[in-house]
This record gives structure tokens, sequence and C-alpha cells, in this order.
């Protein structure tokens, strides 16, 4: 019998030498599919990596891939229109990825944009998201509260159908978010911290420092805890961006000059010279005592997914986490992290306390059972059921009206 | 210093629903703070609860208000009160611990669906007014808080837009608490004799038309099928609202019993709706909680309070399809929840329930566990925090009276 074909297309064309978590994400989702007997083909223009079995390219430049009707179109929802005008009218059963709902990160990138553009950006993801809604037969979240801000917007404003869609959009949906790969090699790495930190209490910030972000908090707690003594101190992985001259630099420049204000930039807060690759980051995380987050309060922290936290479970490092976010919530009630408030005395304190040897190993024993129930093969496991069970096709598409089309080309 | 809780509704001592037991609570927290609490609703009984002042709503008017005292206001407030709060400069937080503009989603068949739309929009211009103007929302579930920041982001405005990102700074989470009374030991036995000692799955609050009664009846038309003793008793079996558009989804559920040839065979119907008062004794003499969930929005951003009952009575629950409080009960292991809409899983766990008395037990235990951390105590504890600060907030800036206007007009 010939196997199921699933079409998969990304945001970005090219697999490069070094996969981010978007395209990580992609080569997971292939290859769990593949091992469940999927026939797997990704569009792509160029592909660096070796792909797993079952996994093969539909080169981009062949033009659109020859779906039919009882093939599987898996959906970047920020495809660029031209790609995605064609998939929303074509045959297939569509499945939408909206496991990063992007338009909270947007939020507090605003004083960047003028008003006008940031408003016609809103409103272009906002239509991508109705059309997606509309059109898939299922969708991905990472977890409820992104559903339930889709379903907020698809709410209001809306035609009758909409509102429709926005109640029932939860009956085709399922959370896959991002997971972690137990193969990974978290051990035996050669310690990569700078030697005059070596023996102290190292909290790493594994991320971007991205401008949604707030860290003085935390950067005023670690002023606390030089005051008081404390050995601890604070890491930035990324210290330093690619492209000097870009927005993402605004932030890490912010933190510097923030840390040298404080007194404590070299003394208690590093920020790494050197960009570091994606593998590199083992070392870090395997030779770090804990990680560290600073959550600021907006909706952007209660939707997200923060994929910085499951590197620390794949390396058995617990965090402190200051403020809430959907993961972090879930694995300070397993006891696996230490959750704190967004209070510079707090987070002092939450710090000081996970320094203690003996209380990290507490929270690092949940670490282990946590890290092993976000394995990617149990968060894709709703994908493998979903494909399996309910990929009746739908009704014939028509994809978005004109009018709507209109809306999102002209630029008021 | 007083707390005005101004709201919709009744209360009275014969007639205690969920918003009327929040009110309550509301109240006792204030007193514990010693801060005197004065509910204001449609329709009191005056005297009712000893040391609560109970006000009607047309008794009332913002003048009646000190500049000290605190106020909490439901978002359903009449527009002759409303005007008034945001109008003027006086700090105010909103309990909005229901979103009700889920629920009726789906409502309004045989309405024109311009009339949907305007009842819709002016739902959502009214939260977004009070949303600018409050200075706390109490929500229950961060689910409610993200459908809210959807709605406020997909609004054109800048300052909606602002709003939505920094709307969890507004947001205090005080979800329905178990209640705190202890459950009474032996409370006199309310089931048929009929019913002998068969295993009675309790479906214990109102049967409304977002709940999923086709899987249910499914399911238990299975069971009767296998042989199985259980029964599913309805406590509700007249609309307990009183609204008589809400009739329907009762009458629904018993022809569909009747259809399949269960009603009076292993689905029953209670006379009408049970009184707060023997509520223990049905909780106490039921094996477990049921309930079905559709796949919906409202589902997802619901926290269900007839769960929290059998908390109170350490009893387990089964559930088809995912509800925040299901999931919790679940990962508690004090709930069974199997996928929206499979029957046959859902027949199973009530079979498995019935079977398995160890199982019963643990679930039970769990129950009873979970219960103490689900307190009224607890999940007001933010609240009370809220409460007892001694920061006093600057006034505010009125409302503008056009989004004022927009909103009376809804569009």
């Amino acid at each position: 019998m010939d196997r199921r074909i699933v079409w998969i297309h990304p945001v970005s064309s090219i697999l490069g030498k070094i996969l981010f978590g978007p395209e990580i994400r992609l080569v997971r989702m292939a290859e769990e599919l593949a091992l469940n007997g999927y026939d797997v083909r990704i569009v792509l223009s160029r592909c660096e990596q070796p792909l797993p079995e079952g996994v093969s390219i539909w080169p981009e430049q062949n033009g659109l891939p020859p779906a039919t009707r009882d093939d599987i179109i898996l959906v970047n929802p920020f495809l660029p229109l031209r790609k995605l005008w064609p998939l929303l009218r074509g045959p297939g059963f569509v499945v939408s990825d909206f496991y990063s709902v992007h338009l909270p990160e947007f939020l507090q990138e605003e004083p960047l944009h003028p008003a006008r553009v940031f408003r016609v950006q809103r409103r272009r993801i906002w239509l991508r998201y109705t059309w997606l809604a509309r059109r898939a037969d299922s969708c991905i979240f990472s977890n409820p509260e992104q559903l339930a801000f889709v379903s907020g917007g698809l709410s209001c404003h809306a035609s009758l159908a909409d509102v429709r869609l926005a109640n029932t959009l939860a009956g085709k949906s399922i959370f896959c978010p991002m997971g972690i790969d137990l193969r990974e090699k978290t051990t035996g790495n050669p310690n990569p911290y700078p030697e005059s930190i070596r023996d102290r209490p190292i909290f790493l910030w594994g991320g971007g420092i991205w401008p949604w972000m707030d860290l003085d908090p935390l950067l005023e707690a670690f002023g606390r805890l030089k005051a008081s003594g404390s050995s601890a101190c604070l890491f930035f992985l990324s210290g330093a961006p690619a492209d000097p001259s870009s927005r993402l630099a605004h932030p890490v420049e912010k933190v510097r000059r923030k840390a040298s204000e404080l007194g404590i930039l070299d003394t208690h807060v590093f920020l790494n010279p050197k960009a570091v690759p994606f593998e590199a980051r083992l070392g870090y995380l395997e030779h770090c005592s804990a990680g560290v987050l600073c959550n600021p309060t907006t909706i952007e922290s209660s939707c997200s997914w923060r994929t910085r936290i499951l590197d620390l479970l794949l390396s058995g490092r617990t965090a402190v986490v200051a403020g809430y976010d959907p993961l972090s919530a879930d694995l300070a009630r397993s006891g696996a992290i230490e959750s704190t408030q967004l209070d510079p005395a707090e987070i002092a304190r939450a710090i000081e306390g996970v320094s203690a040897p003996a209380r990290r190993a507490k929270l690092e024993s949940q670490v282990v059972a946590a890290s092993k129930s976000h394995e990617w093969k149990l968060t894709l496991a709703p994908l493998i059921q979903n494909l399996a069970s309910g990929t009746e096709i739908a009704q014939p598409h028509h994809g978005p009206k004109l009018s709507e089309w209109m809306r999102f080309v002209v630029p008021f | 210093m007083k707390l005005w809780i101004v709201g919709r509704g009744e209360l009275s001592s014969a007639k205690r629903l969920g918003p009327s037991i929040r009110l309550l609570a509301f109240a006792k927290l204030a007193d514990e703070l010693g801060i005197r609490p004065v509910i204001v609703v449609d329709k009191v009984e005056p005297d009712a609860f000893p040391g609560i002042e109970l006000l009607a709503l047309e008794q009332f008017d913002w003048n009646m208000v000190d500049a000290q005292d605190k106020i909490v206001a439901t978002p359903h407030l009449p527009w002759r009160l409303l005007f008034p709060l945001l109008r003027g400069t006086r700090n105010f937080d909103v309990d909005s611990h229901g979103i009700g503009a889920l629920e009726g989603m789906e409502s309004g068949h045989g309405t024109a669906s311009w009339r949907l739309f305007q009842g819709r929009r002016r739902t959502a211009l009214r939260l977004r007014l009070l949303l600018h103007a409050c200075e706390k929302i109490y929500l229950s579930i961060p689910e409610q808080l993200a459908f809210l920041g959807g709605c406020l982001f997909r609004e054109s405005r800048a300052e909606d837009v602002e709003l939505a990102s920094r709307l969890p700074e507004k947001a205090l989470y005080a979800p329905m608490g178990v209640n705190s009374d202890p459950f009474p030991s032996n409370p006199p036995s309310v089931w048929p004799h009929e019913f002998g000692r068969r295993p009675i799955f309790l479906w214990g609050g109102g049967i409304w038309s977002w709940f999923d009664i086709p899987t249910l009846l499914q399911a238990f038309s299975h069971l009767a099928d296998q042989g199985s003793p259980a029964i599913l008793y309805f406590l509700a079996g007249k609309n307990p609202s009183g609204l008589s558009n809400q009739d329907a989804p009762v009458r629904l559920a018993r022809e569909e019993a009747q259809r399949r040839g269960l009603l009076g065979k292993n689905v029953f119907f209670h006379d009408s709706s049970a009184s707060p008062d023997s509520l223990p004794s049905y909780l106490a003499g039921c094996h477990a909680g049921i309930l079905a969930n559709p796949a919906k929005l409202e589902s997802l951003a619901s926290w269900r309070t007839r769960l929290l009952d059998l908390l109170w009575a350490g009893k387990p629950a089964v559930v088809s399809g995912d509800d925040p409080l299901s999931r919790r009960m679940a990962d508690a292991g004090c709930a069974i929840v199997v996928p929206t809409g499979d029957a046959l899983a859902l027949a199973k766990a009530v079979q498995t329930l019935v079977d398995d008395s160890e199982l019963w037990l643990r679930s039970a235990q769990a129950s009873r566990d979970l219960a103490t951390r689900l307190g009224w105590s607890t999940t007001l504890a933010s609240v009370k925090a809220h409460w007892s600060s001694p920061v006093r907030p600057a006034p505010r800036s009125p409302v503008h009276l056009i989004p004022i206007l927009r909103c009376l007009a809804g569009f």
C-alpha cells in the first residue's frame, strides 16, 4: 500500500548547517511522521542537513508540489503570501502549525515602528490567522493560552461564521509544543565559562535578550546579591549579537548599561563576548548551576512556551523563574524549578536558595521526570494520533474572499 | 471603610447559586480584613445573612459610596450605574470570573444575525471599557486572560493594544473555591429506594446548551447494553436559571434519554432542582460526578464549579472533553478524563470506576487532598493581598464619552 504523503511547507526555504528552534521543530516533526509510516517531503530550495530516513526534499524551484486530496499539508502560518495563497485554495488535509503565536511578541516592539506600519502588520497577521483557522482541518498550538488568544481575536469584530469558528476552533486544535531530544550529548562537554567564574554558582540566561523582555528586576537582584556578599553570578549566553546594528542589539546594550550602573558588570554579571553555535550551548548548560529567567507581566509571557527552559530540562538543570509563563508554571507545580515574584528582593532570595547544593539537588531530582514528559516523541504524539484518527477530507475550499485579500495587500 | 460588591441577580437564603456564593465569599473575606461588606444586587432578602448588609440595586447609587470605600463591580451592571462609574474618577475592580461572552457564542438560534453581532459587539465594547477603567480584574484562569488579550489585540486602536499587552498587570486570579464549611458527616439519604446499591454518577449542575449531552447519553446507552448497574442522575431536572429561553437543553436531554429507552432505566432526572440544603445528601450518596465537555472555547476557558462540589464531598469525577479544572483534577489523580465525544471511552471510564474499588478509594482520597488546596482562602489569596495593600492608587481619568456611546450603539 502506498504511504500517505505529508508535504511540509516551512517558513524558510533553506535548511542550513545550524538549526535553530523552528528548523529543529521541522526536522523532529518530519522524523516522527516518517517513523509513523508517512512519506514526508519538505519543500525547500536548499538543504545542508542530513535528513532522517523516510524524509525527502521537494525542490522549491520545481514549483508547487503536486498535492492531492489524500495528502496532508503541514503549513507554517508565516509563509509568504504567494506560497500560502495556493495552499489555502488547494486540496489536501491542511494542518496549520500555530506553535508560536507571534503577535504578543510584537506588542513590545511598537515603539520601533510607526503606529501605522504596526497596525498594518497586525491586521495582516490576523488575516493570516483567520484564513488558516478557517481552512485548516487541524490546528497546532503550544498551549491552551495561545488557542484562547487566537480565539479571542477571531471572536471580535467578526462575522457570525468567524464567531462560530472561534467557538469551535478548540475542536480541531491539538497541543504540540516544542520538545527535547534526549539523544543530545549533555555530559562530558568542556567547560566553556571564563576561568574566573568556574568555581562560583553560575546562573545562565540561556537564550536571546529580546526587546519584549524586562531584565531590570533580575539585574537589581544581582545588585542585592553583590551587596550581601553572594558569589552567585549571572551569565548571558547571547551577549554578542551577530549584527551590532540590528534592533536585537539594543536590549543587549541596555543590559550592559544597567549592569554597569549597578556596578555588577564583570563582577556578578557577564555577557558572553562571542556568539554561540547551537550545539555549543550544551557545554554552557552542563556547567551552569541553574538557569534563570525573568518574565515580564505581559500577555507575551502568558502565551509563550519558553524553549530555553526546555534546554535546561535536557541538561538536568533547574531554574529560577520570576513571573509567569505556562511551562514554568507547570514545572514549578511539579517542584522542578523555583518560581518567584517579579521583585528584585524575591529573585535574590530564590537565587541564594538555589545556590545551595542541597536545595538544587532536590529540584534537579524532579527535573529528570519532567524532561521525560517533554520528549519530542510525547509532545508530537497528539499530531500523530490526530492524523491517524481524524483525517477525513473536508469540504472543497475556495480560500479567502477577494475583499480580504485586498485588505491584506492594501497597506492602510 | 466599606466594600461595595455591586452585581446582578438574587441573594436569598433559599437560592444560593454560584454567583451568590461568590459574593458571600467576598463579603466574608472583607469582614476578616475589617472592611464592612455591602452586597448590592437586583433582589435581596434583608437580614438573610447576619453581618452582611444587603441592598437592592434600585435603592443604590454611587453617592452612597465614600471616597475611601472599595468597589467590586460585575461587568453586567445596568447603564444607570455603569455610566456614572465610568465617567467618574473612583477606582474600582471588576469581577469577571466567568466570561459570559463565551457561553453566549452559540446561543441565539432564531435571532437575526445582525442582532447577534450587535449583542456581541456590545459585550466586547463593555468589557473593553471596563478593562481600561478598572484597577484590577478578577479572572479564574490564564486562558480567560489570553482570550481577553486576543479580543483587545484585534481592536485597531493603539491604546487597546497597549492594554492587551499589559493586561496581566491588571489581572488577579480568583477562581471559585471549595466550600470552606466541613462536609456534613451523615447527611440523610435522598435517593429513591429503587436505586438500591447501584453506583450513581451525578450530573451536579444545570443542563446547558453548551454541554455535550448526546455523548453522555450514548455512553449510558453502551453501559445499559453491557448490563452495567451504573446510573446517571441529573440533579437539575428543570432549568434552574428560571429563564425560559434556557429550557430547551433539559427538555432535549429528557427526550433523548426517552428515545434511547434509558429514562427510568439507568438515566434519571430530579423532579425539579435540588435545594442547596439537600446538595450534601446527593453528593454523599453518589459514586462519582460526571461531566461531558464539547471541544469548544467555552470549555477551554471555564472553571466548572460543579466539580468543586465533588471535591468538597471527596468524590472523583469522570469527564469527557477537557476543561481546566478537570485537567487539574486528572493531574491530581481524582478524575478520569477521556477525549471529547468519545462515548465508548466515557462508558469504559465509568465502568472502570465501578469495578475498581481500589482506584475509587485512591481517587476519592486525591479529591479530598485537592479540596484542601482549592479552598476559598487559597483561591482568593491574591484578592486578599490586593485589598490589604496600603497603597492607594491615584484617582483615574474618566472614560471618554465617545467609546461609551459606541458601546451603547453596539458598533
